[in-house]
């Protein structure tokens, strides 16, 4: 639940979703700058950033 | 005579659309609009590329009514501010509503048809003609 919260926050505003993984950390303002950058490189940062948070399957 | 009324209706269309695009409603107590761009817009990429579609529909039916290269290059850098900057999240979406570049682009196709018919008019007076030729 909370993984489809956090995706939906990545595809909409990606600084909220890295917020929502890492909290306050340089990744969140790496992202604000990424993201102003016409949000794609913001996106693919965000998006980096959530799958690197996920437990690992065997 | 008829091409004059072809290209009357044209305007009236691209007008309508560019309405719909950037002015569909005001907010109340301000002179801020907003319109569909607006609200498709507020989906990141995928809602400001679909929005571009209605803008490069005006550019082409300019450049088939015949708007100078001049106008029709304003026309595209000011869609393609429109795509780029409005894609950011909030602050794009904050822009949009401020920029309204299907309207500024309805104007400056309005400017440089008068423009050209005024010029026209100019070269092809018939009744300066007829003064000459008496």
């Amino acid at each position: 639940m909370t993984y489809w919260l956090k995706l939906l926050a990545v595809i909409i505003i990606p600084p909220l979703g890295v917020f929502l993984t890492v909290g306050l950390r340089g990744a969140f303002w790496l992202n604000i700058l990424l993201t102003l950058c016409f949000y794609i490189p913001g996106f693919i940062h965000a998006a980096y950033i959530l799958a690197r948070s996920l437990p690992r399957h065997a | 005579m008829h091409i004059q009324q072809d290209i009357d209706q044209d305007l009236a269309l691209l007008r309508k659309v560019a309405m719909r695009m950037d002015a569909l409603f005001t907010i109340p107590g301000t002179r801020v609009t907003v319109g569909l761009d607006n609200i498709i817009g507020l989906l990141p990429v995928v809602g400001d590329l679909l929005s571009v579609v209605p803008s490069v529909w005006m550019i082409h039916r300019a450049h088939k009514i015949g708007a100078s290269p001049g106008t029709l290059a304003y026309m595209s850098f000011n869609t393609a501010l429109d795509l780029l900057i409005g894609s950011i999240p909030i602050i794009g979406d904050i822009f949009d509503v401020l920029y309204n570049a299907n309207l500024r682009n309805y104007a400056a196709l309005e400017t440089n048809l008068n423009r050209r018919a005024a010029r026209a008019k100019q070269v092809f007076n018939p009744q300066l003609d007829a003064e000459a030729w008496i």
